[in-house]
């Protein structure tokens, strides 16, 4: 998998982008951001409101200037080409339709524009295709804009701009006003075009679901400071700090407040009143006698009611049992700290219930309690 | 003796029927949630239950008085809308000790007992740290939590909670879930939950009331209405994705049943003792199988549908991928490997015929349960 991905071509890259704003330019937006996107790639940028992920979108269209660095597409740098030269599509969470327009005419409008005839836009294959399978129909093709709920004028706005032939294709939360249902339904349709159009997306969200839901690749950032990028498996599995491991995951992570302790030269983490040993992995990482905080994924959290299941167990009381239907969810209390794990429809517990958990040592994170930088050895 | 009875109640608005004879039994302590889509009557239900709306007829005991006649504010009973209205200028305790501050309170409630009461809530709630904060400084849950905590510091004999977390985004709503839950255990209240999320329904209720278009469509404990569902409406109302559906003949062969894939030109082989099976002999059926009971192969294996695997979407720890069989159908497949390298080609689905349904096509009612269910 590695050498296919080292062998196709770069379409996108940053380098060291700054953006400043207010009078004195005193909120700095997006700091020193560098990273690259590959040919034909599925690259979402996920984070919180006001991370920078959506200003990082408006300089590679062009909408907002560069206060430093560079952006390449391709070879050709184009951090001052004006947005129309850059041959992106765009679609954007609020839509900005024409209101003078129908939807089809909106749809259609970047066809006309390149001069493309009335007759030969009717024969376009990829229209008929992509407004049937964002589920636009006839009578929608006919509103006006002003007719339509926020979803669909969501989905008009991400159809016009799929049917260009852009190099590159900029989606800010394009799905955010489509109900749950319907939003989970045009997910699918978008990765299933995106299979099809074999052209590089960036996708930015707030979501992680989505984001994992579609992504090749996932950029996570942070008071405008990229965190990590990777695939969604492997963020998923080794987060570089904490605030990527507790943004990814539903159910998510689970953290404990540990500290080390030394015995017999063997290191090991206590909580409050347990003690857990610790993977090889960490050797030479740790200090004794130091704070940590552990981390560790719902489905690595091993329960059983009863003490002889695990060789290495600590006792716990049950305080939440949830029937998911697939699934069934139980919420624990182990001193003062809540840790939540995933068990199998047949297995049921009740609220109060003793239970045993077992932590599967070899997916633990310890995090730097100050840095909160994760301590894992890079694999 | 039931804490609350309802029996055939219905409620009309002029010739459009929101309830129609609906009848159920909440024991003490009981959570029954109310799990329908958008329009099939649930707040309407609730709304009659709290006596917000005249019933069309019917009765409602509370603790075996019939209480259909007495207005709102004497029937013992806490409603909590889906949007909540804090008051702006009073801070998270004034807003939770307003309920207990009404006259005909102000005996119950001395100045002890409130500030008691309203601590007890609020360390539940996990809030006893915004006690002093006004509206304005809360973040969405946190304002959430204030106002159930409103609804819970009275003691009413029954709790009704129109969509409480709906509007939270997906991961606050999933913790607020299993706290809601855990709270309504300690205090042992008795409630009655309005939701359109299955998940919801299924985790916060000891049992779980199905409505469509105002009938109660199924009434039973989580584990029934996911693998026991009564018929296909509430086989599609409960997972995400949903329940894949096909169309297909019974035929009975030597010591087992076949389904036949016409479409997808396969062959479903089970076995089963159910008599009433044979009476489908030779009809059409819908089979349902959910998208974790499918396996995905690269190679062609027997009795297994073909298609083409046209999306990957990775979830947590597992996958949801989309298979398209034939034209505009498309398979959703839940599994813990990710097909990566069999992106755009064509793929074999096994269908494990002991975790599937089998549906009357013409009246969706539920005919067969696989024997693993």
């Amino acid at each position: 998998m590695q050498k296919t991905d080292k062998k196709s071509r770069i379409k996108l890259r940053l380098k060291n982008i700054n953006k400043y704003y207010g009078e004195k330019r005193d909120i700095h937006a997006v700091k020193d951001l560098s990273f690259h996107c590959r040919d034909k790639e599925f690259v979402a940028i996920l984070g919180p409101s006001g991370c920078g992920k959506s200003s990082t979108l408006r300089m590679l269209a062009g909408l907002e200037e560069v206060n430093s660095g560079t952006i390449y597409f391709g070879d050709k740098e184009v951090t001052k080409t004006p947005p129309s030269k850059r041959n992106v599509g765009l679609a954007f969470e609020n839509y900005a339709l024409y209101p003078h327009l129908s939807v089809y005419e909106n749809i259609i409008f970047p066809l006309r524009v390149k001069g493309i005839t009335e007759g030969e836009i009717k024969k376009n294959k990829r229209l008929h295709e992509l407004i049937e399978a964002f589920k636009i129909d006839k009578s929608t093709l006919n509103s006006y804009p002003k007719a339509l709920s926020g979803g669909q004028a969501q989905l008009t706005s991400l159809v016009r701009c799929l049917i260009r032939e852009a190099d590159l294709y900029l989606l800010d939360e394009p799905l955010s006003h489509l109900d749950e249902e319907m939003r989970v339904a045009m997910r699918t349709t978008l990765k299933i075009m995106h299979n099809k159009m074999k052209k590089t997306f960036i996708y930015v969200t707030h979501d992680q679901l989505e984001a994992f839901a579609l992504a090749d690749r996932i950029i996570i950032m942070d008071f405008g400071v990229l965190q990590q990028t990777g695939s969604p498996s492997d963020i998923y599995a080794k987060p570089v700090n904490k605030f990527v491991a507790s943004f990814i995951g539903e159910p998510p992570m689970n953290f404990l407040n540990v500290r080390t302790k030394k015995e017999d030269s063997n290191l090991f983490v206590h909580g409050g009143s347990y003690k857990l040993s610790l993977s090889n992995r960490f050797k030479n990482k740790l200090k004794a006698n130091t704070k940590y905080i552990l981390g560790i994924r719902p489905e690595r959290v091993h329960v059983s009611s009863n003490k002889n299941t695990f060789s290495e167990c600590v006792m716990a009381k049950v305080n939440v049992f949830e029937n998911l239907g697939e699934i069934n969810q139980l919420t624990i209390k182990l001193d003062e700290e809540t840790i939540i794990t995933e068990v199998e429809p047949n297995i049921k517990f009740n609220q109060e219930d003793d239970i045993y958990i077992h932590f599967d040592i070899e997916y633990m994170h310890l995090f730097d309690v100050n840095t909160l930088v994760c301590l894992d050895d890079k694999l | 003796m039931y804490r609350l009875e309802v029996k055939n109640i219905s409620k009309n608005f002029g010739k459009t029927t929101a309830v129609k004879n609906l009848s159920f039994n909440c024991e003490e302590g009981e959570t029954i949630t109310l799990l329908g889509p958008t329009g099939a009557g649930k707040t309407t239900t609730l709304r009659c239950l709290a006596g917000l709306e005249e019933l069309t007829s019917g009765n409602i005991y509370l603790d075996a008085k019939n209480i259909s006649n007495i207005p709102p504010n004497h029937r013992e009973l806490a409603m909590f809308f889906e949007n909540y209205a804090l008051y702006p200028h009073m801070n998270v305790r004034e807003n939770m000790a307003y309920p207990l501050r009404a006259p005909s309170r102000r005996k119950e409630f001395n100045k002890e007992k409130l500030d008691k009461r309203i601590e007890e809530i609020a360390g539940l709630l996990q809030i006893t740290e915004l006690l002093d904060r006004k509206p304005n400084e809360l973040s969405g849950g946190q304002k959430q939590r204030t106002a159930l905590g409103r609804t819970l510091v009275r003691k009413p004999k029954v709790f009704l909670l129109d969509e409480p977390i709906a509007h939270l985004d997906a991961v606050l709503r999933h913790r607020m879930r299993g706290e809601m839950k855990s709270i309504f255990q300690k205090l042992k209240c008795t409630v009655i939950y309005v939701t359109h999320d299955y998940r919801e329904a299924l985790s916060i209720g000891d049992r779980i009331l199905v409505i469509k278009k105002g009938e109660l469509v199924q009434l039973g404990i989580a584990e029934d209405i996911w693998s026991k569902m009564n018929n296909v409406f509430v086989a599609k109302l409960a997972g995400d994705p949903p329940i894949n559906i096909f169309k297909g003949i019974l035929h009975i062969g030597e010591g087992n049943f076949k389904i036949e894939l016409k479409k997808q030109k396969t062959d479903i082989i089970f076995e089963s003792k159910k008599e009433n099976l044979k009476k489908w002999e030779e009809k059409e059926v819908l089979l349902g199988i959910r998208p974790n009971n499918i396996t995905i192969s690269s190679t062609k294996k027997p009795n297994s549908i073909n298609g083409k695997l046209s999306a990957i979407e990775a979830m947590s720890s597992s996958y949801e991928i989309t298979v398209s069989i034939s034209k505009g159908k498309m398979i959703k497949v839940k599994s813990k490997i990710n097909f990566k390298d069999l992106l755009n080609k064509q793929v074999w689905l096994s269908i494990d015929s002991e975790r599937m349904h089998l549906f009357n096509p013409q009246d969706g009612e539920s005919i067969y349960h696989g024997r693993n269910l």
